[in-house]
């Protein structure tokens, strides 16, 4: 069945409402196609038999089903643990407010910009008998280390054509170099 | 509950200030459409009844959740069991139309005539069986389309899936029944035209 209107078809001859377009589409369809004129026969007869169906298995408020009523209406008047349910719904309330603010509090911390790291690191507790003459530079892919939380400065000799330069590397608690300044 | 006719939204906060007349009322409209629903989701009356209950119990506990501008109390009814039945059968086998299952669930049906068609009562025991036997997305879209008759708007909203869904699931489980009563090893012939294809 590999008409486009087949859909329509089906929906027109169970009665299911169509916009008028539509309607008159398929109206205009069925006379000139068996194929579809046949599944809008075979539509119908199913729709009757499943109307009839419908009709037969209505049911009608009975004796029964008043004492089923009677039933529920007992565990509608039985006490019910409304006390509990609202406590139940305060405590993961409040639970998730906890885990809401523990995961704010450790975001942020986690996303505290690299230069107040190294604000801690400028002013290092044994600085070098030198003064520095520039800023601390990060090193790249200092940022992505773990959080620095303490560390030194050490003073060092780097080789250059020129001769050698004095640097300052600040180094982490992890024995890891954060960042470097030249001194000369 | 002063209102004589109050309505469905009225009702459903009656009862979750504790209005035990607003239940009542609740159920007596409403039953009928909830136990046809399981009699033809499930196809035991008997579980069906145990699912309408369950259904109503819930309505009893969580009435404070129903949005009157989002559904209706039918569809939000509908909803409820139609989750029951799903859990029902989760639980265990959905049982099917046979032996005295079958005659319970004839027990449910009012006999118009009651000398009637033999036949007739025949052929609707086999679409009674043909339904049951359908897959469960399929039938749903059955049962709620062509035997509760509601739109498929309504019936989306029933089933929490968009409106295209709905329509395509119907018109698949239709084709599935068409099969099934056709395919039937009954000495009379297929009670549904076949359907030809224009070579």
């Amino acid at each position: 069945m590999n008409c486009p209107l087949t859909a329509d078809v089906i929906d027109f001859a169970r009665g299911a409402p169509l916009d008028r377009g539509r309607e008159d589409a398929v109206a205009a369809h069925l006379p000139t196609c068996a194929s579809c004129a046949a599944l809008a026969e075979r539509e119908r007869t199913l729709s009757a038999a499943l109307r009839r169906l419908a009709t037969e298995t209505r049911t009608e408020p009975t004796r029964i089903n008043e004492i089923r009523l009677g039933r529920l209406l007992a565990h509608f008047d039985a006490p019910r643990p409304r006390v509990r349910r609202a406590a139940v719904g305060i405590g993961v309330s409040l639970a998730a407010s906890l885990l809401i603010a523990a995961g704010l509090y450790f975001g942020r911390k986690n996303d505290l910009p690299p230069a107040r790291v190294f604000q801690v690191a400028a002013t290092p507790s044994a600085p070098p008998t030198n003064a520095a003459t520039a800023e601390f530079v990060v090193l790249p892919g200092a940022t992505a280390l773990p959080h620095f939380e303490r560390g030194e400065v050490i003073r060092m000799e780097i080789p250059f054509p020129e001769g050698p330069v004095q640097a300052d590397v600040l180094v982490g608690q992890d024995g890891i170099a954060r960042a470097v300044r030249f001194v000369q | 509950m002063d209102d004589p006719h109050p309505s469905d939204d009225v009702l459903i906060a009656g009862i979750a200030s504790g209005d035990r007349e607003a239940f009542a009322e609740l159920y007596r409209r409403h039953r009928s459409h909830v136990c046809r629903f399981a009699v033809h989701m499930c196809g035991s009356a008997t579980l069906a009844e145990d699912i309408v209950h369950e259904a109503f119990l819930a309505v009893i506990d969580s009435a404070w959740r129903y949005r009157p501008g989002q559904t209706t109390a039918r569809l939000w009814l509908l909803g409820i069991a139609r989750n029951h039945v799903r859990r029902a059968r989760a639980s265990r086998h959905m049982l099917d139309l046979h032996g005295e299952e079958a005659n319970a669930a004839t027990e449910l049906t009012i006999h118009v005539d009651p000398i009637g068609d033999i036949e007739r009562q025949r052929h609707l025991d086999a679409l009674r069986r043909a339904v049951v036997a359908l897959p469960v997305r399929y039938r749903e879209a059955v049962v709620l389309c062509d035997l509760q008759e509601l739109s498929y708007a309504d019936a989306a909203a029933a089933l929490r899936c968009a409106i295209g869904t709905v329509r395509s699931r119907l018109h698949r489980g239709r084709a599935l029944l068409a099969r099934r009563l056709c395919d039937r090893p009954a000495a009379k012939p297929c009670p549904l035209p076949v359907t030809r294809t224009i070579p």
